[in-house]
């Protein structure tokens, strides 16, 4: 693989934002993701091959790592803020359609609720995996998720709940958009909901963690 | 029909049962008290039962398909320290109006918690605690936390009227026990005053806690309530006055508004930190004018829940661990589990001979006490996701500590004392604490347990109605923080998460 890509990869699958970033202190002084993904357009290397071949297997050990346990919350993060260092410069070639998004994927917390840290890593990982995110935010009712299914048809939707009681409002939502949008495939997650809840309420995936979600968005994509 | 035969405390019973009962639901509906952290919903395992001939089962998931012999675990008490006076305020005896209901006056104070209640008989005519107990909340039966609570009453039908119901029982047997065992008359007791955190004091009191659960988190009420004790159908003198004292929101009850109002801090310490360091983590940081506060949501890792080998403050609890194979238990008993302060002591000890490094990270699961040398005669780990549980814990309530550090420009060094509440306080070792990253560097030497300050708060309202004026004081100057608002949060609970 390309010298650039790797280093790019190995930043962001390690967190290290750009060069001002203590972070991680192993890598202390170098560059990076947002110096070595400038560097590699300058490089001429295609922003395609920039998210497929650095960011998208970074995101993807990161996710391995974080269900095997061996990372948690803080690194996970670190990473996705030096993904989003990278996606900026890449922000425009998905706009004029240089870049392929693999699909949109519409994500809030559900009504009631305001717990969003989950929430905010599952939206990272899933754009990491090179999707584009609509993230609607905490408390969101299931008149927001339809108005942003009407101005996104065929996305995908996630929902997120971190309370026993708004959990049950996930049941509600599903049932409405099922209702406008039959085809609509609803995922969720939250540390209160299981595979068998997910049944229940009538949605179509449920994961414990961001990787699982990845995985599950990637098949339908392919 | 099959026949269900109980053994529990030494005691045998038998009763009949429908076919495909739910184990759990069969011992419940016979009054037994049985840990359910999850509710029922199979998730949690520590609902356990042994069932002859079969072996351990989890009771929630177990269909009762023949007839069987369980055996309840022992229903070991809760260990519950008693209230800590040193730094409590004391006031004058002046119990007010309701003394003159009788001739030789009682009074009865109690903290209303979500896992425990604690009752306090106190002889109004001269102010002196005659005695304290402890049971568990019968509620727990529902679910371990608050939510779960307040999920039963909005999703079963008389949910409310069930939770409210299982409260007063506990409370009548408790006064009944004491007008009995004192030889007095249940119209003696004239005066009964309750802490505890929002979601249980709408309960006692029927008042629906569903909007407490969903944001904005907006409580019925939050004034003091004072209600006859016949409305609430207490074995004590109907026209007795039952006082609910004042909560200041959702997550910050009267137990921590009595709480801080029942401290009398030494006059050096000018800022201070108050943390309960329960599944609701409430912090207030107490400055010369104000009382910032928060509600850091800490969950009950410390409490034993969630964490696989975890337990209560109870009987062959692991409470303090020195090394390996050199700890303590609660009672002296063989080792069953770990509470709290143990773990905080044992997560201190894996992380200083670097089993557990300081992003969290450990390999394999350690084995803190072999089978056969267990009490229960299975062997007792902490696995590498017990450890990830600690971190959210403990993160959840350092950020709440720094945040509310920085809405008042204060730092660390400023903070002269950290009042640890609830029984958890007394057995926590301070430098393991302060190693694992519970309590903010340099603040261990301050630490100062106060024991149970809910009930500390609960006792002086019944001796005294100058009481009242230090509760409104307090409720005045608090000042409340909602951290699902705060920008800074989630950056800093992602900070403080390593050790
Ligand atoms: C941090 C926290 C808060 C923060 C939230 C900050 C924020 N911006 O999100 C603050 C302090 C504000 C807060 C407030 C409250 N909290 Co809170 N909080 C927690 C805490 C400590 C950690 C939650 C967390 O962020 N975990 C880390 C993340 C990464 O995990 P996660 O959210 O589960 O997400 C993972 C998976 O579930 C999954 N996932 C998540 N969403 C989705 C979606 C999809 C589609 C998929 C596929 C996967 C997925 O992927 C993520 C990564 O693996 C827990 C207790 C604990 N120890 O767990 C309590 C907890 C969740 N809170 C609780 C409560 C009750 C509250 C309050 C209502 C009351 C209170 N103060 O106690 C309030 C207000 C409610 C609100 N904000 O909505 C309770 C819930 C109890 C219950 N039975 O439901 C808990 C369990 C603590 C407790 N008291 O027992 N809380
Ligand atoms: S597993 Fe039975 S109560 Fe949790």
């Amino acid at each position: 693989m390309n010298e650039k890509l790797a280093k790019l990869l190995e930043a962001v699958e390690y967190g290290k934002v750009d060069q001002k970033s203590p972070y991680p202190p192993n890598l202390k002084g170098m560059d990076g993701a947002h110096e070595l993904t400038q560097q590699a357009l300058d490089a001429g290397i295609r922003p395609q091959d920039i998210l497929e071949e650095a960011l998208i297997p970074a995101m993807g050990n990161v996710g391995r790592k974080f269900s095997e346990n061996k990372i948690f919350v803080p690194q996970m993060l670190m990473s996705a803020k030096a993904m989003g260092a990278s996606m900026a410069h890449l922000k425009p070639f998905f706009a004029s359609g240089k870049i392929k998004s693999r699909g949109t994927f519409v994500i809030g917390t559900v009504k009631g609720d305001l717990h969003d840290i989950g929430k905010n890593l599952v939206a990272m990982m899933v754009e990491g995996a090179g999707w584009t995110i609509v993230d609607l935010g905490v408390d969101v009712d299931a008149g927001r998720f339809l108005e942003a299914l009407s101005k996104n048809p065929g996305a995908v939707v996630g929902l997120s709940a971190l309370l026993t009681t708004t959990m049950t409002n996930m049941g509600e939502i599903v049932a409405k958009i099922k209702e406008s949008t039959p085809d609509t495939v609803i995922m969720v997650g939250g540390a209160p909901v299981n595979m068998d809840f997910c049944r229940k309420i009538g949605a179509d995936f449920y994961a414990p963690e961001p990787r699982g979600a990845v995985d599950f968005l990637n098949q339908l994509a392919s | 029909m099959h026949k269900l035969t109980i053994h529990s405390a030494g005691k045998v019973s038998s009763a009949n049962v429908s076919r495909e009962t739910i184990l759990l639901d069969a011992i419940r509906y016979r009054g037994f008290m049985i840990y359910a952290p999850c509710g029922g919903k199979g998730s949690c395992g520590k609902c356990e039962v042994y069932v002859r001939d079969e072996g351990y089962v989890t009771s929630c998931l177990y269909t009762i398909e023949e007839d069987i012999e369980i055996v309840l675990p022992e229903p070991v008490e809760a260990n519950i320290l008693a209230a800590q006076y040193e730094y409590s305020r004391i006031l004058p005896l002046s119990p007010g109006p309701a003394s003159r209901l009788s001739d030789s006056p009682y009074g009865v104070a109690i903290d209303l918690g979500t896992t425990t209640l604690a009752f306090h008989f106190i002889r109004l005519a001269t102010g002196t605690l005659l005695e304290t107990s402890t049971v568990l909340n019968p509620q727990a039966k529902y679910g371990a936390d608050v939510i779960s609570r307040i999920n039963y009453c909005i999703t079963v039908p008389e949910g409310l009227l069930t939770l409210q119901s299982e409260l007063i029982d506990v409370f009548n047997l408790q006064l009944s026990h004491f007008t009995e065992k004192s030889n007095i008359s249940p119209d003696d007791i004239v005066k009964i005053c309750i802490c505890g955190n929002t979601t249980m004091l709408h309960i006692l009191l029927g008042v629906n806690p569903g909007p407490l659960a969903f944001v904005p988190f907006t409580p019925v009420f939050c004034e003091e309530r004072i209600v006859r004790a016949s409305e609430l159908k207490l074995f004590c003198n109907p026209l007795g006055e039952v006082k609910v004292l004042p909560s200041l929101a959702a997550y910050i009850g009267a137990d921590i508004v009595a709480g801080i109002a029942s401290l009398a801090p030494v006059p050096a310490h000018k800022n201070f930190l108050f943390i309960d360091v329960g599944t609701n983590g409430e912090i207030a940081l107490i400055t010369a004018d104000r009382i910032w506060c928060c509600a850091a949501a800490a969950g009950p890792a410390f409490e034993g829940a969630n964490i696989e080998h975890g337990m209560g403050a109870l009987q062959g609890a692991i409470n303090i661990y020195y090394g390996q194979n050199n700890f303590q238990t609660i009672g002296d008993t063989p080792p069953v589990g770990i509470c709290g302060s143990g773990l905080i002591d044992l997560v201190a000890d894996l992380l200083r001979s670097g089993y557990v490094s300081a992003d969290g990270y450990m390999e394999e699961k350690f084995l803190v006490v072999p089978s056969e040398r267990s009490g229960n005669g299975t062997a007792i780990y902490i696995t590498p996701k017990d450890i990830r549980e600690i971190q959210l814990a403990k993160s959840a309530i350092v950020s709440g500590i720094n945040i509310l550090l920085r809405r008042t420009s204060l730092t660390v060094d400023n903070i002269d004392a950290l009042y640890l509440a609830g029984g958890f306080g007394n057995y926590i070792r301070k430098e393991s604490a302060e190693a694992i990253g519970l309590i903010p560097t340099g603040l261990s030497e301050k630490v100062i347990p106060v024991g149970n300050t809910s009930g500390t708060g609960a006792i002086l309202a019944v001796r005294s109605e100058k009481f009242d004026r230090y509760v409104s004081e307090t409720l005045d100057s608090m000042e409340y923080t909602e951290l699902s608002d705060d920008e800074d949060f989630a950056l800093q609970f992602a900070i403080n998460m390593g050790f």
